[in-house]
Parts: C-alpha cells; sequence; structure tokens
C-alpha cells in the first residue's frame, strides 16, 4: 500500500513534484507513466526514503517516508532507474552484502532463492562487471526481492533492454504485481497499457489522471471527442459536419496525421450515427469514425496536451519527422 | 535466457513467500567487511603498502647505519618508524579514502545503500573503519622494525607503546579528515588530491604557529594545538599521554565523521 | 527554508514583545562572539561571559517564546537536511572545543616511559617533596629558556617542570621563556642558547639593592633592557640573579641538583671573632664569598657574646648545617673566659680557622703564640704556634719575611686541587707538630716552606731593620698551615701561621691562591662541599640509555629483510591476489 499526500520536492526555486497525490493497491500493479523529466523518479526516491520530500507526506505500507524511513525502507524493494551495483562483487556476494546489511538471516539461502528466481542462479558467482545488461537488471530486481517486501518500486526496469528481455521483464513484474503492492515507472504508453492494473500519468511534476486504463479509456469516451478520417479531402468533411446538429466543432488536426477531431455539443451526446449517415450520404469515403481516446497513447496526449499543447504539436512535428528519415533510410 | 521465461510462469511465485529471517542488523558491521576485504584484493592497497614499507625500510637501515660506531651514542628509539608513518599519512590516508565514498556517489550506488534501512552514519562508519583497519595493519607491519630494533638495543616499551597508540590515533583522524572530501565530490582524484592539501596543512599547522607567535602569540597557541603535530610529536611520540591529546584525536574523528555523515545527507536533499 | 514550514500564527495570539528571530540571532551572535573571545584571549573575561550569558539567556527566551520553532529546529526535516544542520554542526564542534579546553586545563597526563624521563622519579620526588612544609627553604623557580621552533622540546619541559610544581606543593614553580621575545631575562642570567635553564631563588632581602650583573653579559645586553635594582615580581618573588643555578641540558638528574643547590644554602654561619688588633676590617672579600657566594650568615662577634644566654646566638647550634669560627690574627692574649668559650666550643666538635698574627708589636707576642693557648692546642690537637717568624731566602716575595709556599698537599681536600699554587704567608710563624699526637686525632701539614727556611725569634732587630742573617740559622723545611681532625669529637682545627691567606691584600695579585686556600678551607671544615654533594641525586643509568650497536654483518641481515624481503614480500602478495582475480574473471 502506498498512500501519496500532497508529495512536492523542490530544488531550490524549481519545484520536480509539486503536490502530487494518488494510492497503489496491494495485488496491483500500478504503472507511473509520463515522460521524461516529468517527475517519475524523483517521485520515487521520495517513496524509497532515498530523498526527503520537501512538502507533502506519503506512506508507505503504513510508514510515513520521513519520519518512519526505516520502517519504509525495511518494506520496500527497490530497483533504482540506472541499476547501479558493485561491479567487481559477484551477483550472489552483492545479494549477500545487501541482506546483511537488511538483516537477513538466513540471506544465504534467501540469495540462492531470488537469484533462481530471477534466473541467474547459474550466474550466481560471475563478477557483475562480466554479466549483460538485462542480467545486471535482473540481479538489480533480485535485490529488490531479496528481503520479500510487501513493496515494490521499479523505476523504468524495461530501459535500455532488447525486445525479448522487455517481454520477459514484464512478465516478471505482472506476476509479481500479484502479491506484491508493486508500483512500476515507465515511459512507454503501451507498456504501461498491458503490465498495469492502475495507471497514474505525470506531466511536469504534476499528475494529470489516473485510474485503470479501462476507466481511463471509458472516461475519454463518455462524453470525450470523436476522430473520423476520412479517405481524402478531410477539410471539406469537417465542413461538413461542423454543420450537423450536437456537434460544436470539428477540425483538421495535424497532431492526428490529418484526423478530424469533432467535439460534440451536449456532454451525453453521441453524434456519430448522424456524422456516418452525413458523409456517406455525401459520398465521401469513410476510414474510420471512434471515440479519440481508446488507447493509453491518446488518452496520454489527450492528458497533456491542455499544459503543453505546443510542446507536445513540436515534439510530435519532430517526432515525425525524425520517424520518415529512418522510414526513408 | 530461456530460463527466465520459465520462472516467470505464476506457479513459480511461491518461492518468495517463503519466510525471510529478519532481525540482528548490525549494517555498519557488513560495511566494514565489503571494504577491508576489497582493501585487500586490491592492487592499489597492496602498492600503498609496498612503497610505504620500502621507504621506511630505507630510512631504517639509514638509522641503524648510524650505530656501526658504538661511540656514536645512538640509542634504540622504537618511535622512529611510527613518527615516519604519521608523516607519510598524507599521501596515504588519501589514496586509502578517495573511492570510498566518491565512487559510490559516482556509480550510484550510492542511491540503493541510502534506501537499505541503514542510517548514513552507520554507512560511514563502516567505511572509515575498515580504512582505518587497514592503516592498522600497515602500521603493525612496522613492528618488524621494531623486533629488529628489540633484537640490537633497548628500546623504552612504555614509549613504543605511547608511540604506537599515538600513531594509530593520529592515523584515525587523518582518514576520517579525509572522509570529508570523498564526501564532497564524486571526483576522487579532486578528493585525494584536496585531501592531501588539508592534511599537510594540519601537519604544519605548528610550523605556521611559529610565524605568528610574534604578532600575536594566543593565536598561534591556537593554532599549533589545532594541528596534528602539536598532539604527537612532543608528547605520545615521546610517551606521554596526554587526556587532552586522545580526545584531540578523538574529537577529530567524530566531528569530521559527523561532517561527512552531514555532506551525504545534504546531498541526499539536494540529489 | 520551506513554505510548508513556516508555522502560521493564529490571529488571536498576542504578538510577543520581541520578535522569536531576533532573540535566535542575538543568542547565536553572543554564543559566537563568547567563542571568538575564547579563541584569541586567555581568559573568557567580562566581555566573553557576557557574550556567553546573554546568548544563553537569548536562546532560552526564544525557546519559550518560539516552543514550535524550537522544537522544529531540533527534530523537523529542516534540523537533518536543511541550514540549520550547519548550526548542529557548529554547536557540536564548539561543544568538542569546550570539552577539549576544560579537559587541557586539567592538565591529566600520564607518563609511560620505563625511565620516566618526563615525570618525577622516586628520587627526585623524595627530594624535593620536604620543600612543600619547609619554611626555611625559599621559593624556587625555574626558567627554561626557548625559541618558538622549540614547540616540542617546550611542550615536554612543561610536563617535568609540572611535576615539580605539583610534587614541592607549588614552592617550586617554573616559567617557560621565548628566548626571542626576552632576549632580556636570558641576558641578566649568562643564558647563550635556547634549551638551557636556570634555576634561582626568592631571596626577599636582596630588594632594593642593585644588581651586579655578569660583566661579559653586560656588554650583550640590549641598552633599552636594564634591571637597576633587585625588585619582587607581581607574584612577591624576588630572584636572587647572583646565585641562580645555569642548567645547560634541562634533564631531570640536572634540574633536581640545581634545585638541590639552589635550595641548600642558607643553614650556614661563620662567626668572626672580636679580637684586639684583629685583620676583621680587611676581611671583606672573603665575607663577600661566604655570604653572597655561598648564602651563609656571617656574624661578626665576642667569643663571650657567643654563649650570653642573654644574645640570640648559640653556639653549637645543632639546627645549622654548618657552623665555623674565625680568629683573624689578634695581638692580645685570649681571657680565660675566652679560652673556655674556644675549648668548649672545640671539644663539642666545633669547627675553627685560626689565624695567627704576627708579633711584631710592642709585647712581641700575638693571641696565637699565648703559651695557655698552644698548651690546649698542642695537648688535644698536636699543634704549637712558635713565637718566631719564618725568613725564606730562596722562595720568597718581597723580601725573606714574604716565605711563598709553590705546593699545596696532594693528600688533603683542601689543597688536592691546586696544580700550581703560589701561597704567600707575610710575617708567618713555624708551626710544631707534635711526635706524639692525642687519641683519634690526626695532624696534616697543608703547606711548607722551602727548604732553605729557617726560624729566627730576634723580633726585634727585625722590627729596627738590624737583623742580618746568622751563618749558622738551622735551615729546613717549616710547616706554615697545619689542618688537625678529631674523629670522635669531629671537631676540625685548621692553623694558619699568618693572616696573609684571609686579607683582602693579595687579591691584586692574580696568580696568588691565597684565598682560594682559605675559602677550600671553609668549604671543607664546614662539610659545605659534602652537603652539596650528598644531595646531588644520581639518576640510574638505565638500558635505555645504552648506546645501540650493530655489526657489518647484522646491518646487511636488516638491510635484507626491511628493504628487500618486506616490501617485496608484500608486493608479490599484491601481484598474486591481482593475478589471482583476473583469472576469476576469465572463466
Amino acid at each position: 500500500m502506498i498512500e501519496v499526500d500532497n508529495l512536492t520536492k523542490r530544488y531550490g526555486e524549481v519545484a520536480a513534484v509539486k503536490g502530487v497525490s494518488f494510492t497503489a493497491q496491494p495485488g496491483q500493479v500500478t504503472g507511473f507513466l509520463g515522460p521524461n523529466g516529468a517527475g517519475k523518479t524523483t517521485t520515487m526516491r521520495m517513496l524509497t526514503g532515498y530523498m526527503p520530500p520537501t512538502s507533502g507526506s506519503a506512506k508507505v505500507a503504513g510508514f510515513d517516508v520521513f519520519d518512519q524511513s526505516m520502517q519504509v525502507r525495511q518494506r520496500v524493494g527497490y530497483l533504482a532507474e540506472s541499476v547501479p551495483l558493485y561491479r567487481d562483487m559477484t551477483a550472489r556476494g552483492y545479494l549477500m552484502y545487501v541482506g546483511e546489511i537488511r538483516g537477513v538471516r538466513n540471506v544465504g539461502r534467501r540469495a540462492d532463492e531470488v537469484l533462481d528466481r530471477v534466473g541467474l542462479i547459474d550466474r550466481a558467482h560471475s563478477r557483475i562487471r562480466t554479466l549483460s545488461k538485462g542480467m545486471r537488471q535482473r540481479v538489480g530486481l533480485a535485490q529488490a526481492l531479496l528481503h520479500n517486501p510487501p513493496v515494490l518500486i521499479l523505476d523504468e526496469p524495461t530501459i535500455g533492454l532488447d525486445p525479448y528481455q522487455v517481454l520477459e521483464l514484464r512478465s516478471l513484474v505482472r506476476d509479481l504485481g500479484r502479491d506484491h503492492t508493486l508500483l512500476f515507472s515507465t515511459h512507454i504508453l503501451s507498456e504501461a497499457e498491458q503490465v498495469c492494473d492502475k495507471v497514474v500519468i505525470i506531466n511536469q511534476g504534476e499528475i494529470t489522471a489516473q485510474g485503470s486504463p479501462a476507466e481511463l479509456r471509458h472516461d475519454m469516451a463518455r462524453g470525450g471527442r470523436i476522430l473520423m478520417r476520412v479517405q481524402s479531402d478531410p477539410e471539406a468533411a469537417a465542413e461538413l459536419v461542423r454543420e450537423l446538429p450536437g456537434v460544436e466543432s470539428a477540425v483538421v488536426d495535424p497532431v492526428m496525421d490529418g484526423g478530424i477531431v469533432i467535439t460534440p455539443s451536449g456532454v451525453n451526446s453521441d453524434p456519430r450515427t448522424v456524422i456516418a449517415d452525413t458523409i456517406i450520404g455525401k459520398g465521401i469515403k469513410l476510414v474510420e469514425l471512434r471515440p479519440l481516446a481508446v488507447n493509453l497513447e491518446e488518452i496520454f496526449l489527450e492528458f497533456t496536451r491542455q499544459q503543453a499543447v505546443n510542446e507536445i504539436a513540436a515534439e510530435a512535428a519532430e517526432q515525425a519527422s525524425a520517424d520518415a528519415e529512418t522510414e526513408s533510410a | 535466457m530461456s530460463v527466465m521465461t520459465d520462472q516467470s510462469t505464476p506457479h513459480q511465485s511461491h518461492v518468495l513467500s517463503q519466510d525471510v529471517k529478519m532481525g540482528g542488523s548490525v549494517p555498519f558491521w557488513a560495511v566494514f567487511k565489503r571494504e577491508l576485504g576489497l582493501y585487500f584484493r586490491s592492487p592499489v592497497a597492496y602498492a600503498i603498502a609496498f612503497a610505504m614499507l620500502f621507504f621506511l625500510g630505507v630510512l631504517f637501515n639509514g638509522y641503524l647505519s648510524q650505530a656501526l660506531d658504538a661511540q656514536a651514542g645512538v640509542l634504540a628509539d622504537a618511535g622512529y618508524m611510527p613518527f615516519l608513518l604519521t608523516f607519510l599519512l598524507f599521501l596515504i590516508a588519501p589514496l586509502l579514502t578517495m573511492r570510498l565514498l566518491a565512487e559510490e556517489a559516482r556509480e550510484g550506488t550510492l542511491e540503493v545503500l541510502m534506501t537499505l534501512p541503514m542510517h548514513e552514519g552507520q554507512f560511514i562508519i563502516g567505511k572509515f573503519l575498515a580504512a582505518w583497519a587497514y592503516y592498522t595493519v600497515l602500521l603493525l607491519l612496522t613492528l618488524v622494525h621494531f623486533l629488529v630494533l628489540n633484537s640490537i638495543g633497548t628500546p623504552d616499551m612504555g614509549q613504543t607503546f605511547g608511540a604506537y597508540l599515538g600513531a594509530w590515533l593520529y592515523g584515525g583522524a587523518v582518514i576520517a579528515v579525509c572522509m570529508i572530501w570523498t564526501a564532497v565530490t564524486e571526483d576522487q582524484i579532486i578528493a585525494a588530491f584536496l585531501s592531501a592539501a588539508t592534511v599537510l596543512v594540519l601537519y604544519l599547522a605548528d610550523v605556521a604557529a611559529l610565524f605568528i607567535t610574534n604578532t600575536n602569540p594566543q593565536l598561534a597557541e591556537f593554532v599549533r594545538e589545532l594541528g596534528l603535530s602539536a598532539h604527537y610529536g612532543s608528547t605520545m611520540a615521546a610517551g606521554i599521554i596526554r587526556l587532552e591529546d586522545i580526545l584531540y584525536f578523538v574529537f577529530m574523528i567524530i566531528g569530521a565523521l559527523f561532517i561527512t555523515t552531514r555532506i551525504v545527507e545534504t546531498r541526499r536533499w539536494r540529489a | 527554508m520551506t513554505d510548508n514550514q513556516t508555522p502560521v500564527t493564529p490571529p488571536d495570539q498576542q504578538e510577543p514583545l520581541i520578535p522569536p528571530a531576533y532573540l535566535l540571532a542575538i543568542g547565536l551572535g553572543g554564543l559566537f562572539l563568547a567563542l571568538l573571545v575564547g579563541i584569541s584571549q586567555p581568559e573568557l573575561g567580562a566581555l566573553g561571559f557576557g557574550a556567553l550569558g546573554i546568548g544563553l539567556l537569548s536562546l532560552v527566551a526564544w525557546a519559550l517564546l518560539a516552543p514550535q520553532q524550537a522544537v522544529a529546529v531540533l527534530t523537523g526535516r529542516t534540523a537533518r537536511f536543511g541550514g540549520v544542520s550547519f548550526f548542529v554542526t557548529i554547536l557540536l564542534i564548539a561543544a568538542m572545543i569546550v570539552v577539549y579546553i576544560f579537559v587541557r586545563n586539567q592538565e591529566v597526563r600520564l607518563d609511560l616511559t620505563e625511565s620516566d624521563s618526563f615525570s618525577l622519579t622516586e628520587e627526585s620526588r623524595a627530594a624535593v617533596a620536604p620543600f612543600a612544609s619547609d619554611p626555611n627553604v625559599p621559593r624556587i623557580r625555574v626558567l627554561a629558556f626557548f625559541s618558538a621552533a622549540q614547540a616540542d622540546a617546550r611542550g615536554r619541559v612543561d610536563l617535568l617542570l609540572s611535576d615539580y610544581q605539583d610534587a614541592t606543593g607549588g614552592k617550586v614553580d617554573y616559567q617557560l621563556i621565548d628566548l626571542d621575545r626576552q632576549p632580556g631575562i636570558a641576558t641578566l642570567y649568562g643564558i647563550t642558547s635556547a634549551g638551557q635553564a636556570v634555576v634561582v631563588k626568592d631571596n626577599p632581602a636582596l630588594v632594593g639593592q642593585p644588581i651586579v650583573e655578569d660583566p661579559a653579559a653586560a656588554s650583550t645586553t640590549d641598552s633599552a633592557f636594564s634591571i637597576q635594582t633587585y625588585q619582587p615580581d607581581d607574584t612577591g618573588f624576588t630572584a636572587d640573579v647572583e646565585n641562580a643555578e645555569i642548567i645547560t641540558s634541562i634533564t631531570q638528574q640536572n634540574v633536581t641538583n640545581a634545585i638541590l643547590r639552589v635550595a641548600a644554602d642558607g643553614d650556614f654561619k661563620a662567626y668572626i671573632v672580636t679580637v684586639q688588633d684583629g685583620v676583621s676590617d680587611r676581611l671583606s672579600v672573603v665575607r663577600q664569598v661566604m655570604e653572597q657566594g655561598f648564602s651563609w650568615t656571617v656574624e661578626e662577634l665576642s667569643l663571650i657574646t657567643m654563649t650570653n644566654p642573654e644574645t640570640e646566638t648559640q653556639l653549637n647550634d645543632p639546627n645549622l648545617d654548618g657552623e665555623l669560627m674565625i680568629i683573624p690574627g689578634g695581638s692580645a692574649a685570649l681571657s680565660p673566659e675566652e679560652l673556655a668559650v674556644l675549648q668548649d666550643y672545640l671539644s663539642a666538635g666545633g669547627d675553627l680557622v685560626l689565624y695567627a698574627g704576627s708579633s711584631f708589636n710592642e709585647n712581641l707576642s700575638s693571641l696565637a703564640t699565648d703559651p695557655v693557648l698552644n698548651e690546649y692546642l698542642e695537648t688535644n690537637f698536636g699543634i704549637r704556634i712558635n713565637n718566631d717568624v719564618v725568613l725564606d731566602d730562596r722562595q720568597a716575595a718581597e723580601s725573606a719575611l714574604s716565605p711563598v709556599v709553590l705546593e699545596g698537599n696532594p693528600n688533603h681536600p683542601i689543597t688536592a686541587e691546586f696544580l700550581q699554587p703560589v701561597f704567600i704567608y707575610d710575617l708567618a710563624h713555624s708551626l710544631t707538630i707534635s711526635e706524639t699526637l692525642p687519641p683519634n686525632v690526626t695532624v696534616t701539614a697543608l703547606s711548607l716552606s722551602s727548604e732553605n727556611a729557617w726560624t729566627t725569634t730576634e723580633l726585634t732587630a727585625i722590627m729596627n731593620n738590624e737583623y742580618e742573617t746568622p751563618a749558622d740559622a738551622v735551615r729546613g723545611v717549616q710547616v706554615l698551615a697545619a689542618v688537625a681532625e678529631n674523629t670522635a669529637t669531629g671537631a676540625r682545627l685548621v692553623v694558619f701561621s699568618s693572616v696573609s691567606p684571609v686579607i683582602d691584600d693579595y687579591l691584586q695579585y692574580q696568580n696568588v691562591n691565597n684565598l682560594q686556600l682559605s675559602v677550600n678551607a671553609f668549604v671543607w671544615m664546614t662539610g659545605f662541599d659534602s652537603f652539596a654533594r650528598q644531595i646531588t641525586v644520581e639518576q640510574p643509568v638505565r638500558p635505555q640509555d645504552q648506546p645501540m650497536f650493530i655489526t657489518q654483518q647484522q646491518l646487511r641481515d636488516v638491510n635484507l629483510l626491511t628493504v628487500f624481503v618486506l616490501p617485496f614480500g608484500v608486493l608479490a602478495i599484491g601481484a598474486y591476489v591481482w593475478w589471482a582475480n583476473r583469472e576469476r574473471r576469465r572463466s
């Protein structure tokens, strides 16, 4: 159980995290989603007791992260983003070291168990510097699991892994989520959608949305905007739709790759059937017509749009050109 | 790789549900054991020991060769070796301490350690004790010279004990001071350089006091007592144990480790 | 530090007279000022204590006025991570400095050395400890001179000397003097280099008298520095510069001996007997030596006074370490009463130096040649003084009437030290040593004339300058000074056949040793020299003080061990460990 209440971290005048509040339930994987620099790592560091919060409070497994830091630390397993390890130690030696500091008495057996769990038992006596990136990630994970903590905090565990390793790790995280409170950060939207029972979206140090992926989809769908694609001449189609009853606006959005974003006028109205009839009736080839936010990527974009629409647009444009370049190359 | 796929199947999760026996944690002891082990596996530490022993050996023989002439009246001074060692500390201590915290900070391992249920103080004390223990081994190696001296002349046992006790505490204080710099910077070279400079300043404080003794004797005395030499050369090296000298070294250790802890804490706050 | 840390003051709360923040600033400022004063001044003083008091009071007031702030400072996150952390560190360091200064002033120390180089040995302690309760011992001060560069040696001597101070209950104190900053004091005592010390005693009797400086030292004295007269310092100590003992090497043995020598003098007394036609007015040099050189008490009294129950002076005073009676010539015989006093004195073990005055006077006799006295002396000490005059035409100054003695008796302490002496005996009587001596008495001749000397009783002829040396004069060695000692009573008697050895007249001749002869006699008779030697504490020689000796072969072995085997062995272990780690990495 993680309860975060109005957590804030400032570096001088700059606030990295501004009044974040959310909860993570036991037996669930909670995804912490946000672009790079959104404050994910800072928040996690505060939750693990590494970094004291400037203000606000957070309770992990029922203990305050500032006033009862030691109790919190005993109950948290933490995999830091860069997976810092002692390169000159063996995998098992490292686990023994951490276990001794933690005061795990049957540390030898536990080290073997968690190494077995993450599939590294045959490399237990290899020095960490000889292990691959994926293996090191698993050593870090083994370290977090060593004392069987009720709460696991994993900071970007899939970063830098090859696709196969990413798949393995995701399934491990899902598996661990069943009997732990698991907070897991990522900047990859699809990953959060696949793995998480709950998603917390953070941007520029503030939470913009939270809920299960389904809830978020539903929230967006309900009274949300509609995306329409036509085969050609989207401007003309938008012009047509704009005239329809129950439609407040319809614009061609470059971010949506030439899709037309339609805003209904009523909260509970769904003008999709009317739109479809009209467009098809005019002989325009309809390619797609659906509520705008149906996958997490769009939800994310949608929620962050208000704060930084210009930035996102610029980034998207950049991204598009970069993609084009790679494609052409 | 294929192993992991098997591991991730649901039925394996029972492995983690096994009981973990907790308690009796003495974190600084674990840190101490690891760091001391590192010294004995590190070629650098052996190189330091070699350089020190070689240097001491040459000077020791120069000292003994004076005794070829029985009329020269050279007395067996067992305090000579520990005294030389305390002088060499301005080179030895920075080399021993430079990586202790700087490396952890640079490699990021400090982040993991600071999320373990261990106070910074324990962590720093563990590291400090390891460096001090290694220095103690170096100091004990000079007992070889003492035994040689003892077979040739008759050193004063009380003075020998005082000199070694003093050199031991002296080393602890110097290592503790060097810990401050390795906590301040992530760059080991800078840490070593600043440490050596600090130790030299403390070592030469009594010389500095000479320059101001005519203008301000009160301040000169203060500066002299602030330095390391005033608490070793004239007293413990000669076999006199003054409570204030022992307190000086002990307070130096406590104060320096306290400051180091504060710096690590503050870095956490700013990290 | 943080936004939400600022405590929200409820609107109904009364605004305190002084804002708590001001009190905090005043408190910290006060403590800082007190620390500055403590560092820069020898004593905290009014300013330091005032600042300390105001600082503490302000802090207490601040804690009372703003308890939530105080609690936050001590326990809150700002305490651990914020700027307050800096203050906490400063407070810890300040507390440690205070404890350090307190402990330093307690001077708790332990001398581990087997030779106790820096603390008093049992011998030294036993020698100086009685000073504490002995009212006869004056205050003694040890002045140790160091240059600023000798901080180490200075520290050690400080330890040693403080032990003397403790052992004597402060009777012996000490000062460590910077030779460069106070060269005047060093010059006053004739100290030339650092690392030397001076032991000096308190002598209030000297106050107001002019200081006779060592002429050699005076030439190098800084002209700005000159002490005209003895003055007590602010502790009431009047340093007896003239009688200071210089220690050239500050070791415990030297310091103890110097202290004992300085403390020892003062218990000796010399009486100069008032006699008719005595030479007591020509004894100023000898008196100065005794009074100032030896710190003896010298009194000029008649024999009758010495036994008068109404006078303070009593002969054979058991409280004295040494007592000496000097009869400086004289023309008239002692009265029976006086003779009785003298006899009592000698039979009780008294020490007498008798200078025989010449018989060239109206009566043609002197005090020393009085038959009654001589009868007594011959019976009890085996010496007779003849009423004649010794002439010597081979070894004499000016005339044959001033025989010169060119050798001392090497077998007697009084004369043993003279290798090529010149003693002049002007108008001397001859002495006769009895063939048979009284029991327990030994007599030794100190000075002998040449073989060409002879004696005559034709005193009138000599006085009238009509004396012709008779052809048949019996020439031979004449005894001019003799010493007798009664080992049963302890009485000692030295008879000089002339007053020449004691009077000032011969001081002008540099190669004449007359005065030294007399002084040696005084020292031997009173046991002054053995008194000084007996208190000298010899430190036992310990094995640690034995120099080392190493043979070429041993040195080669040691060389092999300490320069090659040991360092390269360690290097080899290191190389092996490195290699072993490399191997494991490859696997």
